[in-house]
């Protein structure tokens, strides 16, 4: 064991001043003038890649010629550990079967700079650099904003040449010959004049002493034989066999399981459990925690947990919410849309004399409610604490949150903080929180020695979840007779997501309320034009406790602007994708987007009667998609979404396999939304607790969903989130076509409509 | 209490009202079996008892004396996949896969009973819920399996 480790240490150090070296490629990515000597410095541990040569940071090869690929990105669904694997096989030059993906320790070789500089992009240059080098000091190991591509395509490929030359390098020696006559194919070296093959894994020990090449040449996109092919994802056969481990399945010798119960009052606090003697001598029981919000039973078993937590009777202190109810936040957000704007973003020239100057005003007001992110995994982390060190096994999109809420409640150096990130079943934003790591190591720690896994029931994932906020929004716009806008005021109102969720993770990095980027995201710089412009937003405060939702302040205002367009083009009297065609410059990427979906889905074409379509356009996390809805709905508004038409512009792509399942599973997310989709409040309680009551789509409902990817060598976009925001206004949009009911606030239950 | 799973008999010391969910995932370390809801509403821990799709997490493991249990650990035989788990790859269905298991579960059974379903009837009989939205390549891939099964006669 300890000779191991020695080796391990060995291998790592000169690996991380190799991956220190590569990752300067960052130079060549254009990231900036980052000195990475002042993490250069710091440990590589190596963990995970025993028993492979190093080539840098990313690459570990093993004698059998096994690829073991470090990707610190969280596997929920969006195929980012295929896609990653697809961009360093294509330079490589191996198969993907070759590829074995581990998910390394919390180490700055794997940050995600492109998510930690997201908002820093278009602002200063100042604070881009600031937080690029915050990136690699935390470092930022987090999955989301639709990133992972953005932030991994060329790096990947980076990764993969420069591992493929000191490969090359020590072929060239063995066989003394010159470049041109080494091909190299599925993992092996072929001297081209004499035939003879090498593996790769026999190379690597001698590869692992060439200098690394921090600039390789990649191949020309020309060339690519994997990147941008339909592609088998690489994690699917242990998803059908039951065999795939998430979070939840992690089982250790001698480990006990844990239920906890929240103070149902939100933002209130268990001041002492009434019946402990009672529920410690349930069957199974072994020990209870409480803590301020909470309260955890310690079991031999899950259910036995639960039952046990069910059991438990205790006293609370509302903390003077016991009369928070829907009805006032609503009331709150109502009264301060009225009032001016608090924080205008965007700017230009003077809406109030182009809106007298106008031929017409509009006006009007939208809403939405707060939302759950119900991912089917419930909410679960496993911890092991022990004297001077702990282990976490969890599913989560940001790792560097755990080892920092691990170490902090375990008062451990977070060094000794090892972790194993395993699969999540889903995590649309909610598993970038460590409220419930925190938790775990809390409950843990009572028992140190003991590996625990604490498992929220569904109710307790429904009732003590990060919700997106509710928001409103006012709209004023002035249309000229030719069906031109001439002024565009748009005020939105809702409580802070940064402000909040960063609040609770890391509290230094709270921005103040002004720079909260996600509010009026989705509002601001729309493609559109639109005369003058005013754009901003003000914030109510609450109890609640926000988180990023798939799509963030994208997932509303997409809903707002895409509805006031449509009723701009309704007030004009114009067809609804002309008006739009009419906004967008000509020739722009934009406008190629909403005339291919105006194509692909025959907008001109005659619809029986009782079908209408309906067309949303929206812009997000570097993609542009268009989606138009085609719907059936009789006079008893019971309805049928038959079939969506969705576009997207998300540049140079890696899996189109990958593109086509998340616009579909982007449509599934936004529609379940913007028909059932409602977390209420009454007497400072969340209403809802399950799935009877928080309603999902099913199958019966999924529409048959033809999406077309846009062929260009624009640089990738997102797509995990862009494919949601457009659907809820294009569902909207042909409900109003159907019926003249303009649908203002969601979800569509609450207006009579039943989807069928 | 003993109880048979995938052909296998165990002794379980447990409350006779246990789901059998629990007794699966946390006495036998069978986790391909998920807890979703336990209410029977989300169909992640479907199961099949004597053949029957079931929803393993309102199911008492007293009422389970002398039946067979199958679950998705033994859906491919000696490494081979089923045929729709099969069609689930070839048409790459799962996203996060976590309600997978049970979707395939309460697939298998399904056309187990009956060889052709119509569409309606696949409708109403997979209530399962995914909240990744894998519905449409769901029904592709028990449309490929429907064909294989009308070929085969």
């Amino acid at each position: 064991m300890a000779k191991e480790r020695t080796r391990g240490q060995k291998i790592s150090r000169r690996a991380f001043i190799i991956s220190g070296a590569v990752i300067g490629g960052g130079f060549a990515l254009g990231l900036g003038g980052v000195a990475f000597s002042n993490y250069k410095k710091k440990q590589f541990s190596g963990m995970g890649f025993e028993g492979a040569e190093s080539l840098n940071a990313f690459i570990h090869i093993t004698p059998d010629n096994k690829i073991k690929l470090a990707i610190a990105r969280a596997e929920m669904g969006q195929g980012v550990h295929t896609a990653l694997a697809m961009l360093t096989a294509e330079e490589l030059e191996v198969d993907l079967e070759q590829i074995e993906v581990i998910h390394p320790q919390v180490e700055s070789p794997y940050a995600n700079v492109n998510l930690a500089t997201h908002y820093e992009r278009t602002s200063s240059s100042t604070g881009f650099h600031f937080m690029e080098k915050v990136a690699y000091i935390l470092p930022y190991i987090a999955t989301g904003g639709s990133t992972t591509i953005r932030d991994g395509y060329e790096h990947y490929r980076i990764m993969g040449a420069s591992a493929k030359e000191m490969l090359m390098k020590v072929a060239m020696k063995k066989w003394l010959v010159d470049i041109n006559k080494l091909k190299a194919e599925k993992g092996f070296f072929v001297n081209t004049e004499t035939g003879e093959k090498v593996s790769y894994g026999s190379l690597a020990p001698f590869a692992a002493e060439e200098k690394p090449n921090n600039r390789p040449t990649l191949k020309a996109k020309s060339n690519f034989k994997i990147i941008g092919k339909p592609t088998q994802r690489i994690d699917l056969k242990e998803k059908v066999t039951g065999v795939a481990e998430f979070g939840i399945d992690v089982r250790l010798p001698n480990m006990l399981f844990a239920a906890v119960k929240h103070c149902p009052i939100i933002g209130g606090e268990i001041t002492s459990i009434t019946n402990e003697s009672e529920v410690m001598a349930m069957q199974g029981v072994k020990h209870i925690v409480q803590w301020p919000t909470g309260v955890a039973v310690i079991a031999d078993n899950t259910w036995r947990a639960q039952q046990a937590a069910n059991a438990l009777t205790f006293e609370i202190d509302n903390k003077g919410n016991e009369q928070l109810s829907s009805a006032h936040i609503s009331k709150l957000l109502k009264t301060r849309l009225d009032k001016e704007i608090d924080h205008v973003k965007e700017k230009i020239d003077n809406t109030a004399t182009a809106l007298e100057a106008s031929d017409k005003v509009f006006e009007t007001q939208y809403e939405v409610p707060f939302l759950a992110h119900a991912t089917m995994e419930p909410i679960n982390c496993t911890v092991l604490v022990e004297e001077d060190k702990a282990k976490v096994w969890v599913g989560h999109q940001a790792p560097f949150l755990v080892t920092m809420a691990t170490a902090k409640e375990a008062d451990i150096k977070s060094r000794k903080v090892e972790i194993d990130i395993k699969y999540l079943g889903g995590g649309f934003g909610r598993r970038a929180e460590n409220d419930f790591v925190t938790e775990a190591v809390r409950i843990a720690k009572a028992m140190k020695g003991t590996p625990i896994q604490m498992v929220w029931s569904r109710e307790e994932d429904t009732q003590f979840d990060t919700y997106r906020p509710a928001a409103m929004a006012s709209f004023k716009a002035g249309i000229n007779a030719d069906g031109t806008i001439s002024a565009w005021e748009n005020h939105v109102t809702l409580q802070s997501v940064l402000r909040s969720s960063i609040g609770r993770n890391f509290p230094l990095m709270t921005p103040p309320e002004s720079q909260d980027t996600t509010a009026a995201e989705g509002a601001l710089g729309l493609a559109y034009n639109l005369g003058a412009r005013k754009v901003g937003y003000s914030f109510i405060e609450s109890p609640m406790r926000l988180g990023f939702w798939r799509s963030v302040g994208h997932s509303y205002n997409g809903f707002f602007t895409e509805s006031f367009i449509d009723e701009l083009a309704n007030e004009a009297d114009t067809d609804p994708y002309e008006f739009r065609a009419k906004l967008l410059p000509s020739n722009s990427r934009q406008k190629k987007v909403l005339d291919k979906v105006a194509e692909i889905s025959n907008w001109n074409s005659p619809l029986p009667e009782g079908k209408s379509r309906g067309i949303a356009f929206h812009e997000s996390f570097g993609s542009i998609v268009a989606q138009v809805a085609e719907i059936s709905i009789n006079p008893d508004k019971e309805f049928s979404v038959n079939k969506v038409f969705c576009v997207i512009d998300c540049g140079n792509y890696v899996n189109p396999n990958t593109i086509i399942a998340q616009m579909q599973s982007g449509i599934v997310f936004g529609l379940t939304a913007a028909v059932y989709g409602e977390i209420t409040i009454e007497e400072g309680k969340i209403q809802q607790s399950n799935f009877p009551n928080y309603e999902m789509l099913k199958l019966k409902h999924m529409p048959e969903v033809l999406t077309n990817i846009m062929e260009n060598d624009e640089a990738p976009g997102g797509v995990g989130e862009p494919g949601t925001p457009p659907i809820a206004p294009a569902l909207t949009n042909a409900i109003f076509a159907a019926t003249g009911e303009r649908v203002r606030s969601l979800p569509l239950k609450n207006h009579g409509f039943k989807l069928v | 209490m003993k109880i048979n799973v995938n052909g296998i008999d165990h002794e379980v010391d447990v409350e006779p009202n246990m789901p059998l969910l629990w007794v699966l995932r946390d006495e036998l370390n069978l986790t391909g079996t998920k807890y979703g809801c336990g209410v029977a509403a989300c169909g992640a821990c479907t199961v099949h008892l004597d053949g029957q799709a079931v929803r393993s997490c309102v199911l008492p493991v007293a009422a389970l004396q002398g039946k067979a249990i199958t679950t998705i650990e033994s859906i491919a035989k000696d490494n081979r996949l089923s045929r729709v788990q099969q069609a689930w790859i070839d048409h790459q269905v799962p996203q996060c896969g976590y309600c997978q298991s049970g979707m395939i579960m309460a697939v298998e059974s399904l056309l187990n009973n009956n060889s052709q379903p119509t569409e309606e009837e696949i409708d109403a009989s997979i209530s399962n819920i995914c909240r990744c939205g894998t519905y449409q390549r769901i029904k592709e891939a028990i449309k490929e399996v429907l064909t294989q099964n009308q070929e085969n006669g």
